[in-house]
């Protein structure tokens, strides 16, 4: 039994020992792996940090501007090509590739991958031209409005907000999207517009004159020049505390008309009720008001819309949405036939589709033709043949003044198509991406955030992987 | 006769759990030194790297950020066999070596690590590298 008990106690004791140097065993290479990779973790940290700082001093020889600010200015106006002149010469720099080649000499190819994407909300703001031709358009947004905010946001992550702004005085105009749940105001010239210009004014509408048009002895009303406002009404939704200045806001101003309206002040003053082609006739073959033509009179308006929006709010966009009809387009201006003193109506089809003999139109101007309705309803609104080309003009100097883009509406039913992609476009270009990812690869991430022109503390995030295999490591050792 | 077997046995078991446990010591004892020798070699490397990253640092603070001033100024950085300071060739600068310092042609390892380097002629940052050995 003494012998049986030494040999199983001695076992017994033998086993302890092997069991706690097996413990300790383990333990200790455990420890010293894991002291020598945070030692390693902090060495690659700080090195790639550095490196990256490097890199973003560099001074760009064409731009002169260090990479860290032409990389914030490509991601602010959404070019990853941008163009710059120097010394009286035009010259494009692609700073996704110069991007790319610098990351490549200082980290190795294929060894990383580099995302700089604007950290912001956007907020869309729609301005409705209130006039019952534009009915349709307003439907269609109200319908699709929620689905495209919610597609986009699903699939950029980016927050997006939206409201919507009619200019009429009529609430019911706001129904539409009321009814589909989206915030809707009226805007009325009382909020447009002020009676005097002031430069020193703190209001923007007096600094930047936003004024009632000059229309004087004219039987129209008020809502005749301010519901197809969309200059003014742009610069109203732009000036609203809503719009956060680290946010970008959006604007899309939609319209089929000069802003204050694309029909001279004269064709409002006389009755036409009994002779509805001299009205048509007024409205195509005049330009002029009293001291400026509506063409200019618009211009105004929209240019000083373009001085209030770069001086004071660089972080709006403008989409303007022009729905000038294309059918105006095709009118056939040729067609008016002027007897004395009156106009005569002249059917086409009523003549086996042929015109008539005189082609001679009302007015004196070379440029005013006459066009068909031919039904001769009064319904049907034409405008002065140039009206077409500068709604386009106008629309397409403030998109560019402001880094938006005009959107032509050919076809009503593409609006929420239009819509969409301008938006997700608008993403896109501001987010540049170089290198490859690897979502399961060993890596050092290093951030940086790049802050972006204009007011408000916007940033755009710069976010490098390095790849941390031997390969990757041989670049530092 | 069982008292004489019982003898054998107790010497043979006592004699066996006695190797049994030199055994286990020896090994303990080897396996000690061996991870002593382990966490030196860890150790020293470790040390390595903050030498380096401690020798990068330096540089930076006797050469300024954006660095200049390489080719009239020598900074000493101890522990360190050498160093070297050159531009990358990105617009106008070009591959320059600007400095080259200490005696490092026996060192082990060479650490690279990027700065931005004062182009003194347009005031321009040029990319640069600084080569630590060690």
């Amino acid at each position: 039994m003494d012998f049986a008990e030494t040999i199983v106690s001695s076992l017994i004791v033998i086993v302890i020992l092997i069991l706690v140097g097996v413990i300790i065993m383990n333990q200790a290479p455990k420890f010293l792996f894991h002291k020598s990779a945070e030692q390693q973790q902090v060495f690659l940290d700080e090195s790639y940090s550095g490196n990256l700082n490097a890199l973003l001093d560099v001074t760009e020889p064409v731009s002169g501007q260090s990479f860290g600010t032409l990389l914030a200015n490509s991601i602010y106006y959404h070019q990853p090509v941008m163009d710059f002149e120097r010394d009286g010469a035009a010259y494009t720099i692609n700073v996704s590739k110069e991007f790319e080649e610098l990351l490549d000499e200082v980290f190795g190819e294929d060894k990383y991958y580099a995302k700089v994407s604007a950290q912001t909300n956007l907020s869309l703001f729609f301005i409705f031209d209130g006039s019952d031709s534009l009915e349709e358009e307003r439907r269609l947004l109200a319908q699709n409005l929620k689905s495209i905010t919610d597609s986009v946001q699903n699939y950029s992550g980016v927050p997006i907000s939206d409201q919507v702004f009619v200019l009429s005085d009529n609430i019911t105009k706001c129904n539409l999207f009321l009814s589909e749940n989206i915030t809707c105001a009226i805007i009325d010239d009382s909020e447009l517009y002020r009676d005097n210009c002031d430069d020193s004014s703190a209001d923007y509408r007096e600094k930047y004159c936003f004024i009632r048009p000059n229309v004087t002895d004219s039987g129209r009303n008020a809502i005749d020049y301010f519901e197809p406002d969309w200059a003014s009404g742009s610069a109203y939704v732009a000036s609203l505390p809503l719009i956060d200045p680290s946010s970008i806001a959006l604007l899309f101003p939609v319209s089929d008309e000069l802003s204050t309206s694309s029909i001279p002040d004269q064709c409002f003053k006389t009755d036409f009720s009994s002779t509805p082609w001299h009205r048509l006739a007024c409205d195509v073959c005049s330009l002029s008001n009293n001291s400026e033509t509506i063409i200019e009179r618009s211009l105004s308006y929209v240019s000083n819309l373009v001085d209030f929006l770069i001086s004071e709010k660089q972080n709006v966009l403008v989409y303007p949405i022009n729905a000038h009809p294309a059918s105006i387009q095709d009118c056939d201006y040729n067609y008016f036939y002027g007897g004395r003193n009156e106009l005569i109506q002249y059917s086409i089809e009523q003549n086996g589709g042929q015109p008539p003999d005189n082609g001679r139109t009302y007015c004196g101007e070379d440029v005013c033709k006459g066009c068909v309705d031919y039904d001769f309803s009064d319904n049907y609104v034409c405008f002065h043949p140039e009206v077409g080309a500068n709604i386009t003009f106008q629309m397409e100097f403030l998109a560019n003044s402001t880094r938006g883009d005009l959107i032509l509406l050919s076809n009503v039913d593409d609006l929420p198509s239009k819509v969409n992609l301008t938006i997700s476009d608008l993403l896109a270009h501001m987010i540049l991406e170089v290198g490859q990812k690897n979502d399961y690869g060993e890596r050092i991430v290093v951030e940086r955030n790049l802050l972006l022109p204009g007011l408000g503390n916007n940033y755009a995030l710069l976010r490098l992987w390095v790849y941390t295999g031997e390969a990757s490591r041989a670049r530092l050792i | 006769m069982f008292r004489d077997k019982k003898g054998i046995y107790t010497i043979l078991s006592t004699f066996f759990f006695i190797i049994l446990a030199v055994a286990v010591v020896i090994v303990l004892i080897y396996y000690g030194g061996f991870m002593a020798s382990a966490e030196k070699k860890a150790s020293s490397s470790m040390n390595v790297r903050d030498l380096v990253l401690d020798a990068k640092d330096k540089l930076v603070y006797c050469y300024g950020t954006p660095m200049q001033n390489i080719n009239t100024k020598d900074c000493n950085v101890s522990l360190i066999d050498g160093y070297t300071i050159q531009t990358i060739d990105y617009g106008s600068c070009s591959n320059t070596t600007l400095k080259d310092f200490g005696d490092y042609a026996d060192s082990k390892n060479r650490f690279v690590f990027f700065v931005s380097i004062l182009n003194e002629t347009d005031g321009t940052n040029c990319l640069g590298k600084v080569e630590v050995y060690i």
